[in-house]
């Protein structure tokens, strides 16, 4: 016995030698290359008309690249593959090494759990990609701070950013990114339930109310929440402050970081009563502390739950899970006092370029395309969002498309986008403590006003 | 420790020479790739830093003294504590009993069985288990089905019952580690010192607490402090499952520190927890190391 | 109560306890095999039962798209090539650790590591393999493995070696052996219970470990099992029958050696925990 566990190790330890010695054998390439391949001549056919409408415009525009480049490869590192699963990027990608032939554009990504943790590791290192994603509105700023991230005030894709976006770009008078998309916040709802049990789309507080209890009646869950997911417990505070706060003291955040106001005095305080409230009317499934986003997203697929307040990307999701059912979207109307009720909308993410990378003028021009109206629309009828920037039509989801209205009479963004780092970390873990009944209102809020006051110290 | 006498003779300076060379590749590659970083993270705890910045505002002890008065500090080393105790208890209970059951040769299959969980990795273990607790997952449908409808629960949502969720599974995947260490010292028993035991009308449990229990107190050593250790600096279970979650209740020191650094942005003061963790995990081990060592030679 | 009675009551309390823990142990492995052979629609129709009809397309598209192949061969590479050198360096650095008493500080500096937090050497690390150019290299996650790893084995190889009698050894050098060669021919071998143990804990460690290539080796190509396992249910996650398809496909391999090498397997553990 004793000679056959030193054989396991002789074994191993061969192993190991001709591990470390073998580069990748013939066939592993050839595989992997045919594969690639094969998954790149697919993806051709499907876009050949996009290819060739942008490759004709933007060879127009553009200067013919130089006789003879040297290949280079752009690095390219970004948490929303996770949710588009890399096609639209790849395929984009692929757009892009057309038009550059000697430019391979290497994707990889993250889920944003694990995505911000990468990133700081590796610019903090000094091992940037040269393209990246960022997060809009404060969280970028320490990395613009630390000069990591390349000036793009000049780029020409600036002059059509809507002003909401440059806002949420712009530090210190500097553009850090392009925004690729806009996203908004609303009642995500089954148009066919509502139909049955006929039902109108709520305009005020008690109407949504009456609405919650008339799906409570008829047996079915009025709305779906996945607390479990600790990114989902915000939205609904989210959905609330545009017209709680902000319709009515537009510069409240201002007042914060003066010190003249706190969340602590603020209609925070009857915001997450009012979340709470209907937790206890019965309005939500039960166990949401144990439900995460996918499982809400079921219970909304099967016809289980009729309301669900979230982001447009949520749509996305839910067609593919059930592409028969009707679903339509409005704004959380919480305009308890009466008057317009606002619409939490904000850019989704910031591209950025590595301040110090060696192909900075490359990775400039990557972003440029992606301002490309033409990739602007492939990426957002992919991920059913909105347009950031002016001139760009991408088709818009049915369900998307009924926001646009109701946008008009005003939006704020997605509150940590003006707030210091640290609050927000703190506010969706408290706000699990307070469902869970560890933790009150008062202290959740005296908490978030202890966080603001230590990171601006 | 003894002191080097002060004049070596030749052979005696050979031997430390050899000494040196054989233990010289483990430390460097050990000090530069471990102990280094470790040392150099130390300083850090006395800075405000957001992880991202090349400043760092030096704030002296005060990250430490904020600890103090932490709650949330206080209640992922609380939560770590309760974790890890129970942890080593099951773990150690439940894999010397089966160790126990299992001493003959035709259990050797089931021995096979309880070694699977240890092979897992987190990531299997946290995929597995997180579909188990689903509210509507396996464990409330096997309930339900036995008649049991009011046994389910929201195991991984309801603070008061996720942090034994997730104990549960850790005693899982690792009992079957624990059982094997056991078995390994009760089979080394030489079989006639049982035998003369059982001939002398020795009775089971008698025999179990005079003969079996001091003999095995090597491997009751290495399981505790394995267990100890290993649960005290608990991450990748947590981090899968719940993050920490429903709000604070399965968070754990590890988990608090990656929050602190990667989601608040405050790399000074998660460093500094982690040195207080380290000296906490420290000084737990050498009293535990010390007790049962001891324990061991008086057996 | 009589002795045979005794005996008879801790059988049947010994046989119900086993029984048990097996079933314990089988549920979540049967709901994990059930799902992944299970279409959608079969599982949400039927979350526990049998499948209707076995699906094994589950597999070939996870074996696929998580393009695990690649994966397995590089958390081969890097966990076989780790342990290697775990075994060489510290059944070297024990010897000197067993024998003489004057190197107990550099037991306790080996010692005082398994008690450290990961967490704390993160960041500096990440400067210090950046600087060395180190990131993305295999031989980079290879020293930091064989560095978090050294401690344990170390201290296993020197309870192990301090049990072993002097006189073979003496008797080496006697006959004009060096000491590398009398380690080599003569202690090496006798270890081979202990490296068994050493091998064991740390492929089951190193194989399945997520967070240090998550941090240091991100580059998509050089992916390990367990990473390309995380980004595929990121990207998967809703439908479970795929995941736990890439789950059992994950865990095969190691299932695989463990019950061929199942006798050594059991042989290390004993051989060097309980010794050491």
């Amino acid at each position: 016995m004793k000679t056959k566990a030193f054989l396991i190790f002789v074994v191993l330890a061969i192993a190991i030698t001709v591990a470390a010695c073998a580069q990748p054998t013939p066939e592993v390439v050839k595989e992997t290359v045919v594969v690639e391949v094969t998954k790149v001549v697919e993806k051709e056919i499907e876009v050949t008309k996009v290819v060739e409408k942008v490759v004709e415009k933007t060879v127009v525009v553009e200067a013919t690249p130089t006789p003879e480049p040297e290949p280079i490869t752009l690095e390219f590192y970004h948490w929303i593959g996770a949710d588009l699963g890399e096609t639209t990027i790849k395929q984009i990608n692929g757009l892009f090494n057309q038009l550059y032939p000697h430019v391979t554009v290497k994707f990889e990504t993250a889920d944003t759990g694990t995505y911000e943790q990468v990133i700081s590791t590796r610019l903090s290192a000094n091992d940037a990609p040269d393209i990246f994603g960022v997060f809009p509105g404060t969280k970028f700023h320490p990395k613009a701070d630390a000069g990591y991230l390349a000036d793009l005030s000049n780029e020409p894709w600036v002059a059509n950013m809507m002003p909401g976006s440059a806002k949420v770009a712009t530090y210190n008078g500097k553009i850090y990114g392009y925004p690729t998309d806009s996203n908004v916040i609303g009642v995500i709802y089954n148009k066919g339930i509502f139909e049955e049990l006929g039902l109108e789309v709520p305009k005020t507080w008690d109407d949504f109310l009456a609405v919650s209890e008339a799906i409570k009646g008829s047996g079915k869950i009025p709305m779906a929440l996945a607390l479990q997911s600790a990114w989902v417990t915000q939205l609904i505070p989210y959905a609330m402050a545009p017209t709680a706060i902000y319709r009515d003291m537009p510069d409240f955040d201002q007042k914060m970081y003066n010190g003249e106001v706190t969340f602590a005095e603020s209609p925070w305080q009857e915001m997450m009563e009012d979340y709470l409230a209907l937790n206890e009317a019965g309005y939500f499934n039960d166990n949401a502390l144990g439900v995460d986003y996918n499982a809400a997203l079921d219970m909304m697929a099967n016809g289980d739950a009729v309301m669900l307040v979230q982001g447009n990307w949520a749509v996305a999701g839910l067609r593919d899970r059930a592409p028969d059912i009707e679903w339509g979207m409005f704004p959380l109307p919480y305009n308890k006092n009466g008057g317009a009720i606002w619409v939490s909308a904000a850019v989704g993410a910031l591209l950025a370029a590595d301040a110090h990378s060696e192909y900075l003028d490359m990775a400039k021009k990557y972003i440029a395309f992606w301002a490309s109206p033409d990739v602007q629309e492939i990426y957002l009828t992919a991920k059913k969002a909105m347009p950031a920037n002016k001139g760009v039509n991408p088709v818009l989801d049915p369900a998307l498309a009924e926001m646009i209205e109701p946008m008009q009479a005003g939006t704020y963004p997605f509150l940590d986008q003006n707030w210091p780092s640290g609050v927000q970390a703190v506010m969706l873990q408290d706000i699990q403590s307070v469902f869970a009944g560890e933790m009150t209102v008062e202290e959740m809020l005296q908490e978030m006003d202890e966080a603001w006051a230590d990171a601006t110290e | 420790m003894s002191a080097l006498p002060p004049f070596l003779s030749k052979s005696a300076r050979r031997t430390l020479g050899y000494d040196i060379l054989f233990m010289l590749p483990a430390l460097l590659v050990f000090t530069i790739f471990f102990i280094y970083p470790v040392l150099t993270s130390f300083p850090l705890s006395l800075t405000k830093w957001n992880g991202i910045s090349p400043d760092y505002k030096f704030v002296g002890m005060r990250n430490f003294v904020r600890i103090l008065s932490d709650r949330h500090f206080w209640q992922a080393l609380e939560n770590t504590f309760q974790y890890a105790i129970l942890v080593t208890l099951l773990q150690n209970v439940i894999g010397l009993s089966l160790a126990l059951a299992v001493t003959s040769k035709a259990h050797r299959p089931v021995r096979t069985l309880f070694l699977v969980p240890p092979l897992l990795s987190s990531i299997a273990l946290g995929m597995i288990w997180s579909y188990m607790y689903r509210p509507d997952g396996a464990i409330n449908g096997l309930l339900t089905l036995a008649g049991l409808e009011n046994w389910t629960q929201n195991w991984l949502g309801d603070p008061n019952l996720a942090l034994y969720a997730l104990v549960v599974t850790n005693i899982w995947k690792w009992t079957g580690m624990s059982m094997i260490i056991y078995l390994a010292a009760i089979l080394a028993i030489p079989q006639e010192i049982q035998e003369a035991a059982s001939i002398d009308g020795v009775g089971v449990w008698q025999r179990f607490r005079h003969i079996t229990f001091p003999l095995i107190a090597p491997a009751f050593t290495i399981n505790i402090v394995l267990s100890m250790i290993g649960s005290l600096k608990v991450f990748d279970i947590i981090f899968i499952m719940t993050q920490g979650g429903p709000g604070r209740a399965t968070e754990s020191l590890t988990t608090y520190i990656f929050k602190r650094a990667f989601d608040a942005h405050k790399f000074g003061y998660a460093i500094a927890v982690a040195v207080v963790m380290f000296v906490i995990i420290m000084t737990l081990s050498l009293i535990q190391m010390r007790y049962l060592t001891r324990r061991e030679v008086r057996a | 109560m009589s002795m045979k009675q005794q005996e008879w009551i801790s059988r049947s309390v010994a046989a119900g306890l086993a029984l048990l823990w097996s079933v314990f142990i089988l549920i979540p492995l049967y709901i994990m095999v059930m799902t992944a052979l299970k279409t959608p629609v079969d599982l949400a129709a039927n979350p526990f039962g049998l499948p209707h009809e076995l699906t094994w397309g589950n597999f070939a598209k996870a074996w696929q798209d998580a393009n695990l192949a690649r994966a397995i061969r590089n958390s081969f590479i890097l966990t076989a090539s780790s342990i290697f050198l775990i075994v060489i360096l510290g059944a070297m650095a024990a010897y000197p650790l067993a024998r003489r008493t004057h190197w107990t500080a550099v037991t306790y500096y080996f010692l005082a590591a398994i008690m450290a937090p990961f967490q704390l050497a993160m960041l500096p690390l990440y400067r210090l393999m950046k600087a060395l150019h180190l990131i993305n290299t295999y031989h980079g996650i290879i020293l930091i493995y064989v560095a978090i790893s050294l401690p344990m084995a170390v201290f296993l190889y020197t309870g192990f070696i301090k049990g072993i009698n002097t006189e073979l050894e003496e008797a080496a050098l006697v006959d004009g052996a060096g000491p590398f060669r009398m380690f080599w021919q003569v202690i090496f071998p006798l270890l081979k219970p202990v490296t068994s143990t050493v091998v064991i804990m740390n492929v089951l460690s190193l194989w399945n470990d997520f967070f240090i290539v998550l941090l240091y080796l991100p580059r998509q190509e050089m992916r390990t099992l367990q990473l390309a396992i995380f980004t595929f249910v990121g990207q998967y996650n809703r439908d479970y029958t795929l995941i736990m398809a890439a789950v059992i496909l994950s865990i095969a391999p190691m299932i695989m050696l463990f019950l061929l090498l199942q006798k050594q397997f059991v042989a290390g553990i004993a051989g060097g925990a309980v010794k050491g």
